[in-house]
C-alpha cells in the first residue's frame, strides 16, 4: 500500500496513519457490539488455588478462587466449590458470557460442599456434603437452578455409608457416584421433581 | 428412582473420582493409591471395562473428566518430578495422549473439565497494526497486520 502526500512527508503521514486507524476500528467496535457466536471447545480447570477457563476463541481466563471446577455442555455456565472462612466449600454457579454468579438461594447444606457438578442442561447441581444423618458419614444432594430449591435424593442414592463424587447426565436422568456401600456396583437412573 | 446395574464394573479394590460423560455412555474413574493413580474406563453401552494402555503412563494419573458425547477424556498426569502436573487429552477411538498445549505453564494444573461443542462468543478484540516506511520519493509503504481475519476499509 503507498500513499502520495503532496506536503512534507512527516505531518502528512501522521494523518495518514490516523485516518486508517480510525477507519480499522470501527468495524471491529461494531463487531465485538453483536459478535456472532461460532463453534469450539471450553475447558474449565483448576491452577494452583485458581479457577481458570478457556475457550477456543478468547484464550485463557481466570474465573475465581476455588477448587473442583466442572463446565456445563454448552461451555456457558462453570460450577466449583469456593472456600469461606472456615476453610468449608460452597457451591458457586457462574455464568461466563457475563460472568455473574447464580444466585442459588436454600442451597447451603450447614455443612462443607464438595464434587459439584452441573447437568448439561444446567437444570441441576449434584454436589457431595454431610449426611444429615446420625452415623452417615456423607450424603448426596440436588439442587434445581431453575426453581431455585433443593430436592430430595432418597434411597437407593443414600445408603448410610459414604456416597460422593456425583455426576449427572446431561438431560439430568442418571447419575453416577461412588459409593462405600457393599454392593454390586451401579449408576442410579433418577428423574427428579 | 432405581440403581441401574453396571455389569463388568470391578467391585474390588478402591476407586474414587467418577465421573460420567454427558450422554451417560462413558464413566472414568480412579484407582490406586497418591502418586500411584491409575484412570480406568467404564463403558455403560458396551458393559465392560476399555484397555487404555496410554493412561497408565507416567507416575500419577488422576482427575479424569470425559467429554460430553464419551468420545474423549481430559485428565491430570505427572509424568516425572512432583510439581509437574499438566491436563491431557486422551482419544478413545486412537488411543492418542496429547498434552493440552493451550493450557501449558509452569504451574501444576489439575482438575480439568471440557465441554464441546459449544458455542462461543468471541469476545476478544482484534489487534491492528500499521507500520509504514517511507519508500522514497514522496512515497510511503505500509503494511497491515491484524491478529484475525476480518475485513476492513482502507481509505
Amino acid at each position: 500500500m503507498t500513499a502520495d502526500p503532496t506536503g512534507m512527508s512527516r505531518p502528512i503521514g501522521v494523518a495518514f496513519l490516523v485516518i486508517l486507524l480510525l477507519t480499522l476500528v470501527v468495524p471491529a467496535a461494531s463487531s465485538a457490539a453483536a459478535p456472532s457466536p461460532q463453534t469450539g471447545s471450553a475447558i474449565v480447570f483448576q491452577r494452583s488455588f485458581d479457577i481458570m477457563y478457556w475457550d477456543s476463541f478468547n484464550g485463557l481466563r481466570r474465573v475465581d478462587r476455588g477448587d473442583e471446577p466442572a463446565v456445563f455442555s454448552n461451555g456457558r455456565y462453570v460450577t466449583y466449590q469456593r472456600r469461606g472462612g472456615a476453610g468449608c466449600g460452597k457451591v458457586i454457579v457462574r455464568d461466563m458470557r457475563t460472568n455473574r454468579e447464580l444466585s442459588l438461594p436454600g442451597i447451603e447444606t450447614g455443612a462443607c460442599v464438595t464434587d459439584p457438578q452441573l447437568s448439561g442442561d444446567g437444570h441441576y447441581v449434584v454436589f457431595s456434603s454431610h449426611s444429615k444423618v446420625a452415623g452417615d458419614p456423607t450424603a448426596l444432594y440436588l439442587y434445581d437452578t431453575v426453581a431455585k430449591r433443593m430436592l430430595n435424593l432418597p434411597a437407593p442414592v443414600q445408603s448410610g455409608s459414604t456416597e460422593d463424587r456425583p455426576s449427572l447426565s446431561d438431560d439430568g436422568r442418571i447419575l453416577s457416584f461412588v459409593s462405600g456401600r457393599n454392593t454390586s456396583p451401579s449408576t442410579t437412573s433418577s428423574s427428579p421433581t | 428412582m432405581s440403581l441401574l446395574p453396571a455389569p463388568g464394573l470391578p467391585t474390588a479394590g478402591a476407586q474414587s473420582h467418577a465421573v460420567m460423560s454427558g450422554n451417560g455412555t462413558l464413566i472414568a474413574f480412579e484407582t490406586g493409591i497418591f502418586i500411584e493413580r491409575q484412570v480406568q474406563l467404564y463403558s455403560r453401552g458396551q458393559s465392560r471395562m476399555l484397555s487404555a494402555p496410554a493412561l497408565s503412563s507416567g507416575l500419577d494419573s488422576y482427575d479424569p473428566s470425559p467429554t460430553p458425547n464419551g468420545s474423549a477424556l481430559l485428565l491430570t498426569k505427572q509424568l516425572k518430578d512432583l510439581g509437574d502436573r499438566s491436563n491431557y487429552r486422551f482419544e478413545l477411538g486412537s488411543g492418542s495422549l496429547v498434552r493440552l498445549g493451550a493450557l501449558k505453564s509452569t504451574l501444576s494444573d489439575e482438575q480439568p473439565s471440557i465441554a464441546e461443542p459449544v458455542e462461543l462468543v468471541d469476545r476478544t478484540a482484534p489487534i491492528v497494526k500499521l507500520r509504514c516506511k517511507a519508500a522514497g520519493g514522496r512515497q510511503l509503504r505500509c503494511t497491515i497486520r491484524a491478529s484475525e481475519r476480518s475485513t476492513a476499509r482502507v481509505r
